[in-house]
């Protein structure tokens, strides 16, 4: 048998007598190999595989290298903190994780928009710094009558616009009318009041029905814009709006590069105290690696919303300072109520004795995330925890569904791709219901596609998992309705204690009808709370008084930079 | 000439009709932008959104009126921001040309530089060496050359910004990371095509002459395989155009491949539909200015068959 060589001497040999019908480059190839000139394709083939080993090792080496540049350090950051400047100082670059479609408050809740216009725009109520309890912003207190059916509200003075306006009673109508127009996203949240602002210095919000979460809901929605935006049709408030920027916030816009940049500047004539830094620059980094190598290279000072892992090693890093904090922020597992098998209890209860939480909070959320078995996040108001609970055992959950004949039926599972590890949440989850002898694949949709299934009338996944903000720190979803909406549930028992949760002010007896109402939700299995996921944000240790918030509305306000002259 | 120009400009439109009709069809498939934006909306301002946005007519009534405000440019209203769908297009174009262009010019100077290198001293170390090289970086794709680079020259040393679309700097690793592999390929083909052309019976004429290896490649080599590299380098060029996509969203640059992805997350179909009809529109417009080069180039081409 020839061996390689051989074989292309004498192919070269042949070719050699033939002219012109090979093409001569390939000819000269050839013969070079045949001389040994040449790479033979063996000896490439084992070259190259060497050289892929040696570059990929290199890379590992590279990455590893690239993932701090200390082994030392404290989470929180090393270094003393500065004393706050006299004086708006220095920018703090902020990477958001996508360009904000909007920059119309009232129109997009994505996290690009809210980051952005919570530094522009205030609203009439807030938090404390501890976020333990609701405060005045542009409002300095308000009074709600026994029934809550009238909030009064009683404006600051001497707060003025971007644009110079000053605030009045008027002004804050005009914007609370806005929010409430038709295709705003968020008016729902506002209820149907009827605003009065005849009286000086005061808005008056007159609910027909009692409306408990007035107050408490205004710390999410209801920004209060310039009149001069609000000027003449809504169609022309709304192109005004999405144009041009005027709040009462600490910062007002500088700049915007569409899916760029968005750059605000420290407002000098700011009600408050005034900002830490002069400048905002938010930098569009989509890719989540990119962002976080982007603080690791310095080139953003604060990223927000870390996942678990990457956020372990940067705790390394003594130059990044940490924060972990959890949030009002439930993860919840919803099957679809009147779907088969889950019009069966036993089946929805099967599926809550089939989850280990507590090995899904260990292993995919590195202990970022707290179990719980209430309804509501803890820290909101009417936070409770159900009388009924249902430990892991899946033993328990197959002789749940062997009694109500579950079949075997093939299920799916929709997660959506933007969630913090859609997939390997959706396939731990998946697992787990299959361990316990559920027959379910997983899937990720992208979000529209998630939103029109769950939201439609025949939705074609019959669980789903989401993650649900409990933003305004109050029953929001309970009252909302959303959760249950989504997951198909409804029956004449939970609805008519939803519609007293939502009638009743607050105080003894309200919490008392949200315990009837989580005990009830409980027993139905209706759906799973899997977690509380902390919100890990992380800093370059040159920022200093920022405070992560427990709900998505990151403030900046109070954010200075360590050094800055 | 007239009629070579004619003929491609015709076979031009037709691929850009299609390139229209496709993105109209694919993005119609996939429901209406104003259900997957909004989910609360009462009956009558859905209803009113839906008009809007020509959703209540049948689909071939709305291909009509897709194709004739094709004409003016008219994507109709994107469902996201108050801007038109093709002035975003061309605030994010410029991004992606640059990006494109440099990465093409780079990548054409050094493949040929090595090609020609590596034709005039064929079996030198040097050239034996860099060819070994770009094979084995062939394969590798431009997100993972990104990525390492941002970690070596931007986290590691701190030469270079690891991310946006500033200044001039901030284009040198993203550009990188699109020349890289695509060396690889220009290289292997220039070279194939000079070793080709030096294999000919005019080269051993030349060589008769008393014309260096040196003169021989710079002077008659490198002009006859133009043609091929010219036709490769408008198909990279066009390919590039839309395929930037990943590298813009790593190194977080607003060009309009991180615009489709962004449009296509939250529905706005007239956005995507305008990205897919200026990049066929590109696509056609190198192919066509190549070919016009080639023609230029290769007298051949000009004589009548």
């Amino acid at each position: 048998m020839l061996s390689n060589e051989e074989s292309q001497r004498q192919m070269a040999r042949s070719l050699s007598r033939q002219s012109g019908a090979v093409p001569e480059s390939l000819a000269a190839e050839i013969r070079g190999a045949a001389d040994g000139r040449e790479l033979t394709r063996q000896a490439f083939l084992m070259r190259g595989a060497g050289g892929l080993v040696a570059f990929s090792s290199l890379s590992a080496v590279l990455a590893a290298c690239g993932s701090g540049s200390s082994t030392t350090g404290t989470a929180g950051g090393a270094g003393t903190a500065g004393s706050r400047p006299a004086r708006p100082t220095g920018t703090l670059t902020f990477a958001m994780a996508g360009f904000p479609v909007s920059l119309d408050p009232t129109v997009d809740g994505a996290i690009s928009t809210i980051s952005v216009c919570a530094q522009v725009y205030e609203g009439l109520t807030g938090f404390d710094p501890e976020y333990r309890q609701l405060v005045g912003v542009l409002a300095t207190r308000w009074e709600t009558s026994p029934d809550a059916r009238t909030w009064t509200f009683t404006l600051r003075e001497g707060v003025r616009f971007h644009d110079g306006t000053k605030l009045d009673a008027t002004a804050a109508r005009k914007s609370i009318e806005y929010t409430l127009r038709r295709t705003s996203t968020f008016g729902v949240l506002l209820g149907a009041p009827t605003l009065d602002d005849s009286t000086p210095g005061k808005l008056i919000f007159r609910y027909r029905d009692p409306f408990p979460d007035c107050a408490r809901n205004l710390t999410y929605v209801g920004p209060i814009f310039s009149p001069k935006l609000l000027a003449g049709s809504t169609a022309d408030a709304e192109k005004r709006v999405a144009k041009q920027h005027a709040g009462t916030g600490p910062f007002q816009f500088a700049s915007v590069k569409d899916g760029e940049s968005i750059e605000l500047t420290a407002f000098d004539g700011y009600w408050g105290e005034k900002a830490g830094v002069a400048r905002l620059d938010f930098r569009n980094v989509p890719d989540e690696s990119a962002r976080n190598s982007a603080l690791a290279a310095g080139d953003v000072n604060l990223i927000v919303q870390v996942a678990p892992l990457p956020a372990q090693s940067m705790r390394a890093n003594s130059n990044l300072a940490v924060q972990s904090k959890p949030t009002w922020t439930t993860v919840c597992l919803s099957p679809v109520y009147t779907m088969k098998p889950f019009t069966d209890l036993r089946v929805r209860q099967a599926v809550l004795h089939a989850l280990d939480r507590r090995t899904l909070v260990d292993k995919l959320l590195l202990g970022q995330a707290q179990v719980d078995d209430s309804m509501l996040p803890q820290g909101v108001y009417g936070y409770v925890v159900a009388d009924t609970t249902y430990a892991y055992d899946p033993s328990k959950a197959r002789a749940l569904l062997k009694e109500a004949g579950y079949d075997g039926s093939p299920l799916r599972m929709a997660a959506r791709a933007d969630a913090v590890l859609a997939s390997e949440i959706s396939q731990a989850l998946a697992g787990q219901l299959n361990a316990a002898g559920f027959k379910v694949t997983a899937e990720v949709l992208d979000p529209a596609a998630y939103e029109a299934d769950i939201n439609g009338p025949n939705p074609r996944y019959q669980i789903h998992w989401n993650e649900y903000g409990w933003v305004t720190g109050g029953p929001f979803h309970l009252t909302l309705g959303d959760i249950a909406a989504r997951g198909k549930y409804s029956t004449p028992a939970y609805d008519k204690l939803v519609a007293k949760v939502q009638s009743t002010p607050d105080g003894p007896a309200r919490e008392a009808v949200i315990k009837q109402a989580v005990e009830l939700w409980a027993r139905d299995a209706a759906w799973a709370t899997l977690w509380v996921p902390n919100r890990i944000d992380v800093a370059s240790a040159s920022v200093q008084g920022y405070r992560t918030p427990p709900n998505v509305i990151t403030l900046l306000g109070n954010a200075y930079l360590n050094g800055a002259a | 000439m007239v009629r070579f120009i004619a003929t491609r400009v015709v076979q031009g439109l037709l691929v850009v009709f299609g390139a229209a009709t496709i993105s109209f069809l694919l993005t119609s498939v996939s429901g209406n932008a104003v259900d997957a934006r909004y989910s609360n909306l009462d009956a009558a301002t859905r209803a009113r959104l839906i008009h809007q946005y020509g959703y209540d007519q049948p689909l071939p009534v709305r291909y009509v009126h897709y194709l004739g405000n094709l004409l003016h440019g008219d994507f109709g209203p994107s469902s996201s921001v108050s801007s038109s769908p093709l002035a975003r297009v061309g605030n994010a174009l410029p991004y992606t040309l640059t990006l494109v262009g440099c990465a093409i010019v780079l990548a054409t100077l050094i493949a040929v530089a090595v090609a020609t290198y590596g034709a005039i001293r064929r079996e030198s170390r040097v050239a034996v060496g860099l060819r070994r090289t770009f094979m084995a970086l062939q394969g590798i794709p431009e997100f993972f050359v990104g990525l390492v680079l941002v970690l070596v020259f931007a986290v590691q040393l701190g030469w270079l910004p690891s991310f946006g679309a500033n200044d001039a700097s901030s284009y040198v690793l993203p550009v990188a990371a699109l020349t890289i592999p695509l060396i690889s390929t220009l290289t292997r083909l220039m070279r194939s095509q000079l070793l080709d052309v030096l294999g000919r019976d005019f080269v051993v004429a030349l060589r008769a002459k008393g014309l260096t290896q040196r003169q021989i490649v710079l002077r008659h080599g490198l002009r006859n395989s133009a043609p091929p590299l010219i036709t490769y380098l408008a198909l990279q060029l066009g390919w590039l155009l839309g395929g930037t996509l990943i590298v813009e969203v790593v190194f977080g640059i607003p060009g309009i491949g991180s615009l489709v992805v962004a449009s296509a997350g939250v529905r706005d179909v007239a956005t995507v539909q305008a990205v897919v009809v200026v990049v066929a529109i590109g696509y056609v417009a190198l192919n066509l200015l190549a070919d016009l080069a080639v023609y230029a180039i290769d007298p051949r081409i000009r004589r009548p068959a």
